[in-house]
């Protein structure tokens, strides 16, 4: 069975770069994935594109892929319409998602979903397997909310897997694996959470070098947001970046602050012109 | 398998605290917690301590452990395989740092004790730059080549993160003697507990998670202006 066959969501997109503007170049979708225009995010060519499931979220059971391809000079800035909300398990069946992504050299990838709210009882696993090639760019945002807070419900679901596989041409850069099992555990701890309620990660895999910025980014960050935001340095370049917040809002605020810090000053790329929910 | 006499007393010796391997030089972001003065407390020192052994360094360095303790006649490929995940695993700068640098000390100093033909060759790796050597696959193939029964060798190498832990908040926070003799006691429960979570688990389970000790080593590195560790 492929791999496409093997989920019930399914998207693909293939984008390039045409006439110094990024266009896709094949799309395949089922539902309920689908896309939501492709749209300038800027004046140098780079693209917009939203993920769009109009069930409202990933039920029981529900297994879905995406795969996003990019060619050399493409660049894509690829949301999610919504926050990912997962729903409870009543019967036991995990909820599943896969993402691939592939970037080539000389192509930039920032893939900044909204923030994944998994509620009571839910049981979910993700896999995000990134590949880029040496010159090429990939940033991939994870946000994690407690629940539904509005509702009392805060790290009332049962399980929450992820796992993150970052290669840089043929080596591995990057490997990240959690399981959080909030009804076993508490995170809320020192150590942990340290009471904070939302927790995010930034990943950077490129080739250029980005430590002479790291130790004054920290600084800075650290003046500003305390002990909530850090980047460090992977052991074959590339960066990661750690946030806590108290609020969806207010850890949504510090990411875009770093992004836009390893956006600019990093990776001297012009400001993005793109709608996002917290500003 | 069981665990001789003479097994018994090589453990006593590798997870000994005066076992130069350097480990008492690092903090694990502890010294962060403690100048910022949430640490400052044998309760609150206890649970940083418990915390981090149950969520990052059981689950992640306590498996590759076990996968090198256990590994077969193609342990070389599995040690490697996990060389290089380890070295991604690890993305804090300093941890990692500190994981390779007492690997390779563990490495040098046991195998001029013991013959170990396993831990042998993975230091010539790590000498040759073809791998990183990180402390928990020396120490897993240390354990095999002295035959040493994984439970009790996993009790000690975990009570030993704990007793180094214990002497980091001893000195900065500080504790008396006894209170920090009292608190690894009382880490015992907590020991038992990480070394029965992972045996259980498979290789691929392999998981890690302590936020607020990653920040604490980023913060540690780039932001603190006194630092009496090197982590």
């Amino acid at each position: 069975m492929s791999w496409a066959a093997r989920h019930h969501g399914y998207l693909a997109l293939d984008l390039v770069c045409s006439d110094g503007r990024t266009a896709i170049a094949r799309q395949r979708s089922r539902p309920p994935l689908q896309t939501f225009g492709l749209q300038g995010a800027d004046c140098h060519g780079s693209a917009y594109l939203q993920i769009v499931n109009p069930c409202g979220g990933l039920f029981e059971g529900d297994s879905t892929a995406v795969e996003v391809s990019l060619q050399g000079g493409a660049h894509l800035y690829l949301t999610t319409q919504a926050a990912t909300k997962v729903y409870p398990a009543e019967h036991g069946q995990v909820t599943r998602q896969h993402i691939r992504l592939r970037v080539a050299s000389g192509a930039i990838l920032e893939y900044f979903p909204l923030p994944l709210i998994p509620f009571v009882r839910a049981l979910y696993a993700q896999e995000i397997e990134i590949q880029v090639k040496s010159g090429g760019v990939c940033l991939v945002a994870e946000v994690l909310a407690p629940g539904r807070i509005a509702r009392g419900e805060r790290f009332a679901y049962q399980m929450v897997r992820s796992r993150v596989e970052g290669w840089m041409d043929d080596r591995l850069a990057l490997f990240e694996q959690l399981r959080l099992q909030p009804q076993q555990d508490s995170y809320a701890g020192v150590g942990m959470l340290d009471g904070q309620s939302y927790v995010a990660t930034l990943y950077v895999l490129t080739s250029q070098d980005l430590d002479p910025w790291i130790r004054g980014w920290n600084r800075r960050l650290a003046e500003q947001h305390g002990e909530c935001v850090g980047i460090t340095t992977l052991a074959y370049g590339g960066l990661v970046v750690r946030l806590r917040g108290q609020t969806g809002q207010e850890v949504l605020r510090r990411l875009d602050v770093v992004h836009r810090l390893i956006r600019q000053e990093g990776l001297g790329l012009p400001p993005l012109r793109v709608y996002r929910p917290f500003e | 398998m069981i665990l001789t006499d003479q097994a018994f007393l090589r453990l006593l010796q590798i997870t000994d605290t005066a076992f130069p391997t350097g480990a008492f030089a690092h903090s694990f972001g502890l010294e962060t917690y403690v100048a910022r003065g949430a640490v400052d407390t044998p309760a609150t020192l206890e649970a940083f301590i418990a915390n981090t052994l149950l969520h990052a360094v059981a689950p992640s360095d306590g498996l590759a452990c076990i996968a090198a303790a256990q590994a077969g006649p193609d342990w070389e490929g599995i040690v490697q395989r996990l060389d290089h995940r380890l070295t991604a695993m690890k993305t804090v700068t300093e941890f990692r740092q500190a994981s390779q640098s007492l690997g390779t000390r563990f490495l040098r100093t046991s195998t001029r004790l013991f013959a170990l033909p396993c831990a042998t060759r993975y230091l010539a790796a790590i000498d040759a730059k073809n791998l990183h050597g990180h402390m928990s696959l020396a120490y897993g193939l240390i354990c095999h080549d002295l035959a040493l029964p994984l439970p009790p060798a996993l009790s000690a190498w975990f009570r030993h993160y704990c007793a180094c832990m214990v002497s980091v908040g001893v000195r900065l926070i500080p504790l008396g003697q006894t209170a920090g003799q009292m608190l690894l006691a009382r880490l015992g429960t907590t020991i038992v507990t990480a070394v029965e979570r992972t045996l259980g688990q498979d290789i691929d389970d392999m998981t890690s998670f302590a936020p607020g000790q990653e920040l604490a080593g980023i913060i540690h590195r780039d932001v603190l202006t006194t630092r009496l560790y090197i982590s």
